[in-house]
This record gives C-alpha cells, structure tokens and sequence, in this order.
C-alpha cells in the first residue's frame, strides 16, 4: 500500500491519533507550563512504535506521511474545542498555545487552516496533501517528495504557491 | 475567488511560477501580456504574487499544542486574548515595568523581516504616540522582541461599533455624536500630520460612558504598502486613490468616516445599495446636515471631499445644534409605542417610576427607625440613603422625562447616566444592609424588611434593570426606524 493512499479514515490513522494524543497529554501532565511541539510528538511516538515492532510501518516516511493526517486531525480539534469552550463562556484558566504561536511567528487559527485546507484540496489535493506531510507532519521536501513520488523542485514550487494561497484565505477571513 | 476551479487553478499555478521567474519589474508587463483578454485570472496571479511576498515564514515553525498560564513576552505578562482584529490576535496584557494594564498586539510575522515596513512602522507608531486625544487609544510603544514586533497600546474596555452594528443601525442622534467625537479624534490627529489609513468600525471602541475612540491610529493602514496590488488592507473603507495606489493623505480617512456614519445611520455599507442617497434618502434637518456630511466625506475626488477636518466638526455641531434636529415624532402621546401596556418601552418606564417610588418607602421606613440605633449610626444610614435615592431618582426621573419629550437624547443620555444610577443603587443596596445587621437582633421584623429590600435591589440592578433596558433599547431603535420610513412615504 503506498502511504499517499492512506486516508483520514484508516485504522492506522485512528491508531496514530490515538497515541499521540496519550503522548501530548502526558507532556502537558508532567510540565504544565511547557508546549509540545508537534514534531517532537511525532517523533517520539514513532521512536515507540519502533519498538513494538509494527508490521504495518513499511518505512520512517510512511509512518510521518499517516503520522501528519493524525497529527492535523488531533490539533485541529483541540483548538476547536478550546475555542468552543471560550464560547460558552466557560472560565478559562490556562491561555492556549495557538495564542503563543500567534505571538512568535504564527497569527492565524488552526481551525481556520483546516478549513482553507479542505478548500485548497478541492482545487489542488496534492498541494493541500504537500501541506499536511511538510507543516503537521514535519517532513522535508525531500521526504514530502518521496512519499508522493514527485521530484522536490514539484514540491518547492507547490509549496510556495499554497502557502501563498492559503495565507491570502487566512487574512482575507481575518480583517473582515 | 467564485470562479476559480482546477483548470484555472492549474493556469493560475503556470504563470505564478513563470512571472517568479522574472524580475519583479517585468511581471506586471508579462502578465498583462499572458491574461490579456482574462483580467481575472491576472488579478489572482498578481494576488498570490503579492502574497507569496508576505508568505515567506508561513508555516515554517510547526504546530505546536500545550498550555501556559499568563506566558511572558519580554516585560509583558499576557492575561487573555480579548479579540482578533485585522493584524492578529490582541491580548490583554500587564506591563510588568510599570504595572498597568495594555493592548498587547503581535503585527503579522513578515512584517518584522521587511526593513522598509519596519522603518516606516516604526516613524508612524513614533508620530501617533505624541497624539494624546480621548477619542484616540494612545499607542504606548512599538517593541521588538525575538525578532518579533508587537504594538501596545491604551487598553481599551469597551465594544467595536462594528458589535453595534450587530443590532441594526443606530439612532439619527447617536449617530452624529458619534460622528462628531470621531471627527474630532480625526481633526486632532490631523493637525499632526498622523493618518488613520484604516479607520473601519472594527477599529472604533465605544467606551462604558458612550465616546468613541479610535485604535492603530497610524499603524493600521500599514499592513498594506502602496507598491503591491491588490493590497490586504480593508477594500471596503479604502478611498479610490488609496485603492489605486494614489497619494493617500488625511482626506482618505474623510473618506472612510463617509462609510462609517453611512453604516451607522443605515446600518448597510453605502455601496451595498447602488445609490447612496436611496439608503439615506430622508427628509428631516438632522437626517439632510447628516447626509450632506456624509456625500461631501465621499466625493471620488479627495479635492471635492472636506479640506479641513475641523469643518466636519463643525458641520455635525451645527447639526445637533439645529433647534428642530429632534426627528422625534410630534408629541409625547405619539413617542409612545402603540402596541399597549406589555411593550418594551412601557415597562422601562414603569420600571423607572416604580423603582423612584420605592426609594421613597426605604427612605421612610430609615426615618422612622432611626432612634433604634445607639448614637449617629441611624442618623448617617438616613442620610446616606438620602444622597442615593436622591442621585438616582433625579436621574431615573430625567431618563423617563427624556424619554417622553425628547426621545431622541434617550439613547444617549442613558448611556451616560448608566453607571451613576447603578452607583447609587448599589449604595441603597448596602446601607439597606447594613440597617438590617444593625437591628437584626432587637428587631427581626424590621430587619427582615431591610435585608428584603436589599436583595430587591440587588435583584433588579443585576437581572431585571438590564433586561428591561436592553428590551426598550431594541424598541427604541425600532421605533426610530419605523418613524423614519414613516417619513419617507
């Protein structure tokens, strides 16, 4: 099975997001005031799958290209919830890691790039698929590349144009 | 865009790359060549040209999912996020150093890596932060923290006229007070040489006691500079020269005030209906001084516009000024709603009387069982009951007055005196109080009494006082739009 066919709805994904969920709850247990960054996740739950020896994992980059699916699905829906929660008008006590990121490098909602995301799928599913492995999944273009059997100049210049396009929904949706 | 779909997208993908291969000179000529007759598609090119600009540390940092409490950024302790505005996320935040509260923005991350912008950012936010005016959120400091800019400003508590607008349009009154403070705000800044750029109702707060202010005064209109088309700024505000990349001066801000008082009156954007004047068409003195302010701040042509804010302030003052502005409808009789005893409007008012009425019963019994008390205690409890009822009786009494003469300075006359009668309410309520503690023991009957009215008190000051007020508001603003459809037929 080659990884590119693995869709949000396999069982290895739902495996996957189950274990890092476990994995992000235990980092945020342990040190609460520290964030878990999504990379450093993936990895160490690869380094413990490994260790099960899971037949299922054919390599390093089918594992991150089912780990980003997993990895998008568990963000984007903790910030969902959070922003739901802060809806409701629940008090909410801790102040949330996208609001750490807004102030380093990122300013926009994960939510909101899932969403762009889906749209940018329906003009482009392997720009939006390029997206995921290389931003939730962590890879290289190199690796992005391989799993999609393309070469990395294609991924590069997919790369740059759907991030320009995503960042153009992304503020369109902001300042209006 | 509507009409993009794969092929195009494909097409779009094809030219993107190719006029990336030319020099940022020659790709404005190539792709005027390469979409000749397919304006549209060039647009979308040029958009995402303009984009990948500003995309170059896009989603370079990986997610990350976690908590933190009340993180640090340099001296500043963020507290919440109060809002998302054009720029980013806006935070409540406490200067550690001086230890008050600020707006703590973080300005989108490529703005830090673009020398150019960040020099002319840093001129803006140092000329805005000599303006000091109540109707403009001062700008405190532009800092620069790991490689990161963020604006902090004047904390502002209050909703964006944006949020007003929630509710449908607003009263013809509060409209040109609006108005009138923005146009001051604007006539000060002015006289500096400072230019909003950006003035939408998003960037309007209206405070508790009802003035507007004005944030990112200078900064805003940053976010889009004049060599990139088509720019991310606000479209629907921009003024056509600064649309088209023209000389922008204090005359766009004219300009978006136009659109901002056209929504408030209306509550529409004015080139949501083909003709300005269709939307505005009213007679009325107020309703024609607001509109001729309105279609001058709008002309194309920034000559034909004001060439002196403070002439927009003096035109709205000689507007409210105007002895017939009240667009009331004729009598007392009439500013009643029709719809009987159960409206809205008619329980506010029976809520304000019978309220005043029971200030008098609480002061009487007080009078009455002074000589209870050891010494001055029920004497002072007397006459600090006296002041309260007084304050907010005189000023419920005012508001119903109000109301029935000159509705149209209801809206903002209650608005003002808010706060003072839930000051002397909340007096009421406690020397009600503390009179029942004092004569719990000797009188249990009398003390029940009070301790009864002050829960009365707390009850209808927290749940009942706001929902009738909020109820008459929305009726009251309906009425006015009745009235004035009134007028136009």
């Amino acid at each position: 099975m080659s990884p590119d066919s693995v869709d949000a709805t396999s069982p290895m994904v739902e495996e996957l997001y189950r274990e890092l969920r476990r994995l992000a709850s235990g980092y945020l247990r342990r040190e609460r005031a520290r964030s878990v960054q999504a990379t450093e996740l993936v990895h160490e739950a690869y380094l413990r799958l490994l260790k099960d020896k899971h037949p299922q994992w054919q390599s390093r980059t089918h594992f991150l290209a089912i780990a980003a699916i997993s990895m998008r699905r568990l963000l984007v829906e903790r910030a969902r919830a959070r922003s739901a929660a802060k809806r409701g008008g629940e008090q909410v006590q801790v102040t949330l890691d996208e609001g750490l990121l807004a102030t380093r490098a990122q300013s926009f909602d994960l939510v909101a790039l899932d969403r762009a995301l889906v749209d940018l799928a329906r003009l482009d599913p392997q720009q939006a698929r390029i997206i995921e492995l290389r931003f939730f999944g962590g890879m290289t273009v190199e690796e992005t590349a391989d799993v999609l059997s393309v070469s990395p100049a294609t991924v590069k210049r997919h790369w740059t144009i759907a991030k320009a396009w995503l960042l153009r929904e992304l503020q369109g949706g902001s300042s209006a | 865009m509507t009409t993009m779909n794969p092929d195009r997208w494909a097409e779009a993908n094809r030219l993107f790359h190719a006029a990336l291969e030319r020099t940022p000179q020659d790709r404005a000529a190539f792709l005027d060549e390469a979409c000749a007759d397919d304006e549209q598609l060039r647009d979308e090119v040029r958009s995402l040209l303009a984009f990948h600009e500003e995309a170059d540390r896009f989603l370079d940092t990986p997610p990350a999912d976690g908590v933190r409490e009340g993180q640090m950024v340099g001296p500043y302790q963020l507290i919440r996020e109060v809002g998302k505005g054009g720029m980013g996320v806006v935070y409540l935040a406490e200067d550690t150093r001086l230890g008050r509260m600020v707006a703590f923005k973080a300005l989108p991350a490529a703005w830090a890596g673009d020398a150019e912008r960040r020099e002319r950012l840093r001129h803006e936010a140092r000329a805005a932060a000599m303006l000091s005016h109540p109707g403009v959120a001062t700008i405190y400091a532009l800092e620069e923290i790991e490689n990161q800019l963020y604006l902090v400003s004047e904390f502002v508590r209050g909703e964006t006229l944006r949020d007003e607008l929630q509710h449908g349009r607003l009263p013809l009154s509060v409209v040109v007070e609006t108005g009138l403070g923005l146009a001051e705000a604007l006539a000060a800044a002015h006289d500096r040489g400072i230019v909003h750029r950006d003035l939408k109702p998003e960037n309007i707060l209206r405070t508790m006691d009802g003035r507007v202010k004005i944030v990112d005064f200078g900064v805003a209109g940053l976010g889009s500079s004049p060599d990139r088309s088509p720019s991310p700024g606000t479209p629907a505000y921009m003024s056509p020269e600064q649309r088209h990349g023209g000389r922008v001066d204090f005359r766009s801000d004219l300009y978006a005030l136009g659109i901002v008082l056209h929504e408030l009156a209306c509550g529409a954007h004015p080139f949501a209906s083909s003709d300005v004047r269709a939307v505005l068409d009213v007679p009325g003195p107020l309703e024609a001084a607001l509109e001729a302010v309105i279609a001058r701040c709008l002309a194309e042509d920034p000559a034909e516009r004001y060439q002196f804010t403070h002439d927009v302030v003096t035109d709205l003052k000689s507007a409210c000024q105007r002895p017939t502005a009240v667009s009331a409808p004729a009598g007392p009789s009439a500013s009643l709603p029709s719809t009987g005893v159960a409206s809205a409007l008619w329980w506010w008012q029976f809520h304000q009387i019978f309220i005043t009425a029971g200030y008098g019963v609480l002061l009487y019994f007080l009078w009455m069982t002074r000589p209870w008390s050891a010494s001055q205690v029920g004497q002072s409890l007397f006459f600090v009951a006296v002041v309260g009822a007084l304050g907010a009786g005189i000023l419920r009494v005012h508001l119903w007055f109000t109301l029935r003469s000159f509705p149209a300075d209801w809206f903002g006359q209650r608005k003002r005196a808010g706060i003072w009668i839930r000051l002397a309410d909340a007096t009421l309520g406690i020397t009600a109080l503390t009179a029942g503690v004092i004569y719990g023991t000797g009188h249990p009957r009398a003390a029940a009494l009070f301790v009864g009215s002050a829960v009365g008190i707390l009850v209808a000051f927290t749940i009942i006082e706001p929902a009738t007020t909020r109820a008459a508001s929305r009726q009251f603003g309906k009425r006015e739009n009745h009235s004035r459809s009134g007028f136009r037929r």
